[in-house]
């Protein structure tokens, strides 16, 4: 009789494999953002032509950066800073970026997995939990993931990759995101504001 | 688009959904709230000390219907409280077989809240290990360790597999820990709480502490065992004073079982041992003696 061969099953590889390609992908979309002094934060990129979503607790320095996964470092426009909602848009000068696509929060169950994406103590991260439950509020979203400080302004997305919200504060143990909706009403907002006042501060 | 991770991702969501639909929300428990699981028809378990003396309780039921609920009993030994819904309800809990549970397994905290509905934690089990008891004194079937967050309100939700089947029921455990009643603990508990309103305890009335018993005892005295439990008090009118047990007495054998450790006589007075006879052997002024007493149930 042949002997036994202990193999782990395939599905904990592919798992694996997948979770790495996927950050992979979405690393792309996602900036650090920092002032001139120490302390920074993450971002989301909006749109291919240079719109980058962040907290406005990260956009708080007066000259601002962020930093891309291919490594270029541009300067970047304070456009929008909402501190009740804790949201800020930003602009760099840049094309052919790559936004992500939003997800439907209609769809999303409690349990999902999510992975959120950013700079957490300086180096880039990816974590993997759960939607703690469906999103009720427009606004705020609960997930079981693990973040630290850095991962404020940073992409939680759903398992196929689209934006589910911004990650921005911890409370209990439990991560707080400000969902894809919420992102998109302050876009819209902002840029409506951008043709007669050039920053809203 | 498939992939594991999307099949992953999706059959996590169907065990929190399968399993929220025996999840209740408890309203006066806590600051926001706790959870609360529906065992069997028309009954809801939850952590005992979440309910701070109360008999009664509101609950929203998965449907978002809102009733009344009454105590039925509770075990602080478990922290397990059952409650009698008023209004008839569907679904109950559907067992794990806790024997086929390894480490590395994933599961589930679910809980629920009036306003946000079913909520969950991820983990997996981080270790398995032998019952144990309660410092309360309650007997837990088997010890699971969770690598898994506890979060504001999931005392009295449940503890899934990754098939949304309950492992058991989720309490605070020390050190911000998820300690999970298992399954059989809580169906024997929950069948004695509807059947008496309390767990039976045994009781003999006695105060014990572990002492040593030197070689040159054990050779006067013709036994051999190197520790027993002294007598530091004996209740008036309990089973042992009955039975002429007296202070100073060292404690050797129960029904022939050696015993050493407070734990080993705490564990022979469970409720099935109220009412039956202990025959116990001592050490009396050097000397081995015998008395057989009546064991009583403790009183609450």
């Amino acid at each position: 009789m042949a002997a036994a061969v202990n193999r782990i099953p395939a599905i904990g590889i592919s798992l694996g494999q997948e979770v790495s390609a996927l950050a992979e992908r979405l690393r792309k979309s996602v900036v650090r953002v920092g002032g001139m002094g120490p302390g920074s934060g993450s971002g989301v990129i909006w749109s291919a032509a240079g719109l980058i979503v962040t907290n406005a607790h990260v956009a708080a320095a007066e000259r601002l950066h962020a930093g891309f996964a291919d490594r270029r470092r541009l300067e970047a426009q304070l456009i929008a800073r909402d501190p009740r909602r804790d949201l800020a848009l930003l602009k760099v000068n840049a094309a052919n970026l790559v936004a992500l696509e939003p997800c439907d929060l209609s769809s999303l169950r409690a349990g999902e997995a999510v992975l959120a994406l950013g700079y957490p103590m300086g180096g880039d991260a990816v974590t993997v939990g759960i939607l703690h439950a469906a999103p009720l509020d427009a606004h705020w979203l609960t997930a079981d993931i693990r973040v630290a400080p850095g991962n404020s302004g940073g992409p939680l997305c759903d398992a196929q990759g689209r934006l589910v919200g911004i990650n921005t504060m911890v409370v209990d143990g439990l991560t707080l995101a400000i969902t894809v909706r919420a992102i998109e009403r302050f876009v819209a907002r902002s840029q409506g504001r951008q043709s007669h006042v050039a920053t809203a501060v | 688009m498939s992939s594991t991770l999307i099949d992953f991702s999706n059959s996590l969501a169907d065990a929190v959904e399968q399993a929220g639909k025996s999840v209740v929300a408890i309203v006066e428990g806590g600051q926001t709230g706790v959870s609360g699981t529906i065992w069997r028809e028309g009954v809801v378990v939850t952590a005992a000390h979440t309910l701070r003396g109360r008999d009664e309780a509101t609950v929203v039921l998965p449907s978002g219907d809102t009733t009344t609920a009454t105590v039925a009993g509770r075990d602080p030994g478990t922290d397990i409280a059952a409650l009698r819904l008023s209004a008839p309800t569907t679904g109950k809990a559907q067992l794990a077989p806790l024997q086929d549970l390894k480490v590395g397994h994933v599961v589930l905290a679910i809980g629920r809240r009036p306003k946000s509905g079913v909520t969950a934690s991820y983990g997996i089990i981080s270790a398995i290990g032998e019952g144990f008891r309660t410092w309360s004194g309650g007997r837990i079937d088997v010890g699971l360790r969770l690598d898994l967050s506890p979060y504001r309100g999931f005392s009295g939700g449940t503890l899934i597999d990754g098939q949304g089947r309950v492992i058991g029921i989720n309490t605070s455990g020390p050190h911000r820990s998820v300690l999970t009643i298992p399954n059989t603990t809580v169906d024997r508990v929950v069948t004695q709480l509807l059947e008496k309103g309390h767990i039976a305890r045994g009781y003999i009335g006695v105060g014990v502490q572990p002492v040593e018993i030197g070689e040159a005892m054990q050779r006067s005295a013709g036994v051999k065992q190197a520790a027993g439990l002294l007598l530091l008090m004996v209740s008036p009118g309990g089973p042992a004073e009955e039975a002429g047990l007296l202070v100073g007495d060292i404690l050797l054998t129960m029904n022939g079982t050696a015993v050493s450790d407070p734990r080993e006589l705490q564990a022979a007075l469970d409720s099935a041992s109220v009412g039956k006879q202990l025959k116990v052997a001592i050490l009396r002024g050097g000397k081995p003696s015998e008395v057989t007493l009546t064991i009583a149930e403790r009183g609450r």
